[in-house]
């Protein structure tokens, strides 16, 4: 019989080192994976990762990944620190994308840019919110499983975004399933034409992470939040509204997804709503990994959103090289919580492997250290 | 008079198609909640299943090779689900994501050859009566539609007619209680995972190699996620499960039917089974609230190996 034995450690591993290790675990697993379908891994780390990194041109494809990546991972910090599963941001993406694209074709479309841009970022991240706001109510007042709401609000979402880019707003010109482009007034300026990184989602972006910081672990409802996150029942015997908290901590963690989702479409190039998967991408997915691996913190987020940026090149890289499927890069988040899930118990925990042969029955006090 | 009837009776045969996919990973999932693991891996385990039954069908020429290895891979993906939780204590909901990535990526990797190649193999059709209104649509069905009647009656009254449902339910409600009067709680819930993973790939196969004879990476779009939420819609009981699995077999009818029939937008009609489950989940947890309900998400780490280690 194999035996697993557990002991709880004097301190626990730091989180920065069994982030590390994890990144480094699952990237191994991924690679092994991928090479019993016939990849060479050599050759899939050299052309996904490293070359685009030194060559320089991914950088830019880097960081128009990491915005939106950062906007519903900073939300689902609040949300996880409230002890809220939203696995929702795609939803929640999407919603914003929704709303960001009706104010720049139909309720605004020839107002100027320093009008029409502020409102698409303020109605996205209420429409987000919204969206996200219905899980955290069923979830407060009746203890509605949040993990399949939020996923099944997802699934919603997709269906109206499909809804709208092949029936009422589908371009007439074309007749893909794409919106018409966005004026020129409700496009986000960029960086440059060769580093196309959309300058307001940018300052958003860090903007907010410094926002949800302060709110988070120096404000009195992030305190609350915590409370409630870590013991709710504790939470409420001091007098915190448990269901003011998860309404709360839901609609700001959908807002920030619905950021993304506004950028997801007024970034685009050419600034467009389109499929469901072509605007949302799995971001809202691939943020549970940037909440976890930045250990819930806001700044941290930064980091962590810039990585997983650098992995969602990789992926997409290797799926255009190797033609594997749309949907490998799965493979790598997969893996990657999976790891993590692990590590976040062996940092507290000690866990050995002992062998015994239960046929010979050998007694506790003999096989005892 | 006659007519509508047999409308009736096709509507239902239809439902009863699309919803034993969803019945079938229901019954794995309540086992695996029942001794208290969430697995939340169902939706990957199921496009892994509907993958490799698919290409294993394909090769072989073997329906039944298809099913038993799209078993199997379910359940050594629910065996890694249980090796995380139960030994290593890992998070149950980060793992059953995680599960859920891992699938989703196998099943595009090896179903991305065989995209747009028809299945030509049919399942046998046991037909009882099929003469009847109403009733052929349950009985005159394929044999997997039998086998997940069967396994529906057959694990309600194991779970709460035998020994060892007795000590399932009281592993998932009280570990401590249960392991105190002898229960081998880590074999019990390896068993309960492994089964969820289990009816969760034959659920998927079902659904590449029966409903739609090919294979395309969209190819459950929630069903798995559906599955979880009839869990707790039945109350976690399999009898339950039979009957609300194939009213949401009804929806998925109607979805098919609607844009068809009353040309009403295919993607609106759509969103038809992912409104009515928060819906339907919103009342199931009201009523949730005043039955016992299996202690969910919670690694079960011994009090003394905790504190001072073994």
């Amino acid at each position: 019989m194999i035996r697993f034995i557990i002991r709880r450690r004097e301190h626990p591993i730091p989180y920065s080192h069994a982030s590390l290790i994890s990144i480094f675990v699952s990237i191994l697993i991924s690679l092994a994976i991928l090479t019993m379908f016939g990849i060479n891994p050599v050759i899939a780390v050299w052309e996904a990762f490293i070359y685009p990194l030194i060559s320089g041109y991914g950088w830019s494809g880097v960081l128009r990944n990491a915005l939106p990546l950062l906007l519903c991972g900073i939300g689902l910090i609040i949300a996880f620190r409230a002890g809220v599963w939203n696995i929702g941001a795609e939803g929640q993406m999407l919603l914003g994308a929704i709303v960001a694209t009706w104010i720049a074709l139909y309720f605004m479309p020839d107002k100027p840019a320093l009008i029409v841009i502020p409102l698409m970022f303020l109605f996205g991240f209420i429409a987000g919110g919204v969206w996200g706001l219905i899980a955290g109510i069923l979830k407060s007042k009746w203890n509605v499983n949040e993990v399949l709401t939020t996923m099944m609000l997802n699934y919603v979402a997709y269906q109206l975004v499909y809804y709208l880019v092949m029936g009422p707003w589908q371009d007439p010109v074309t007749n893909y399933p794409v919106t018409r482009p966005f004026p020129p007034s409700a496009c986000l300026p960029k960086i440059s034409r060769t580093f196309p990184v959309p300058i307001p989602t940018l300052i958003i972006g860090i903007f907010s992470a410094f926002f949800v910081y302060i709110l988070l672990l120096h404000s009195r409802l992030g305190y609350e939040i915590r409370a409630v996150g870590s013991n709710p029942d504790a939470a409420k015997a001091y007098g915190i509204s448990y269901e003011k908290v998860v309404m709360i901590a839901m609609f700001l963690s959908g807002g920030f997804a619905g950021l993304a989702g506004v950028n997801a479409v007024a970034g685009a190039i050419p600034a467009q709503l389109r499929r469901p998967e072509q605007v949302s991408r799995g971001y809202g997915f691939i943020a549970i990994l940037v909440a976890w691996l930045a250990g819930l913190h806001p700044i941290a987020a930064i980091l962590t959103s810039i990585l997983m940026g650098i992995f969602f090149i990789a992926g997409s890289s290797i799926e255009i090289i190797f033609h594997t499927g749309v949907e490998t890069t799965n493979l790598f988040i997969g893996s990657l919580l999976l790891v993590l899930s692990v590590a976040e118990t062996l940092r507290h925990y000690s866990i050995r492997v002992k062998f015994t042969s239960s046929l010979f029955k050998i007694s506790k006090e003999s096989s005892g250290e | 008079m006659t007519m509508n009837i047999w409308a009736l009776t096709l509507l239902l045969a239809l439902a009863v198609k699309l919803g034993t996919p969803l019945l079938l990973a229901c019954l794995g999932e309540i086992y695996s909640e029942r001794s208290g693991i969430l697995n939340l891996g169902i939706e990957g385990i199921m496009m892994l299943g509907a993958a490799v039954g698919f290409a294993v069908a394909y090769e072989t020429n073997s329906i039944l090779l298809g099913f038993i290895s799209a078993a199997i891979v379910g359940a050594l993906l629910g065996l890694i689900h249980a090796f995380v939780t139960v030994n290593l204590r890992g998070n149950q909901i980060i793992s059953g994501l995680a599960i859920t990535f891992v699938g989703i990526g196998l099943a595009t990797l090896i179903g991305h050859k065989y995209i747009g190649k028809p299945l030509r193999l049919r399942v046998p059709i046991l037909r009882i009566f099929s003469d009847v209104p109403i009733l052929s649509a349950f009985f005159t069905q394929d044999v997997v539609v039998y086998f997940a009647y069967l396994v529906s009656i057959l694990l309600w009254f194991i779970l709460f007619y035998t020994r060892i449902g007795i000590e399932i339910r009281a592993t998932g409600e009280s570990p401590i209680a249960a392991e105190a009067s002898g229960v081998n709680i880590t074999l019990i819930r390896y068993v309960c995972v492994m089964l969820s993973g289990l009816f969760a790939g034959i659920g998927g196969a079902y659904i590449s190699l029966v409903s739609l004879q090919h294979w395309s990476d969209l190819i459950t779009i929630g069903k798995g996620w559906i599955a979880l939420a009839l869990v707790i819609v039945s109350l976690w009981n399999p009898i339950y499960a039979l009957i609300i699995a194939y009213l949401f077999g009804i929806l998925y009818a109607f979805q098919v039917l609607l844009p068809e029939n009353w040309g009403i937008d295919i993607h609106l009609a759509g969103i038809l089974p992912y409104a009515t489950t928060i819906v339907v989940l919103t009342f199931a947890s009201k009523l949730k609230a005043r039955i016992g309900t299996p202690i969910l998400g919670k690694p079960y780490i011994r009090e003394e190996e905790a504190l001072h280690g073994v």
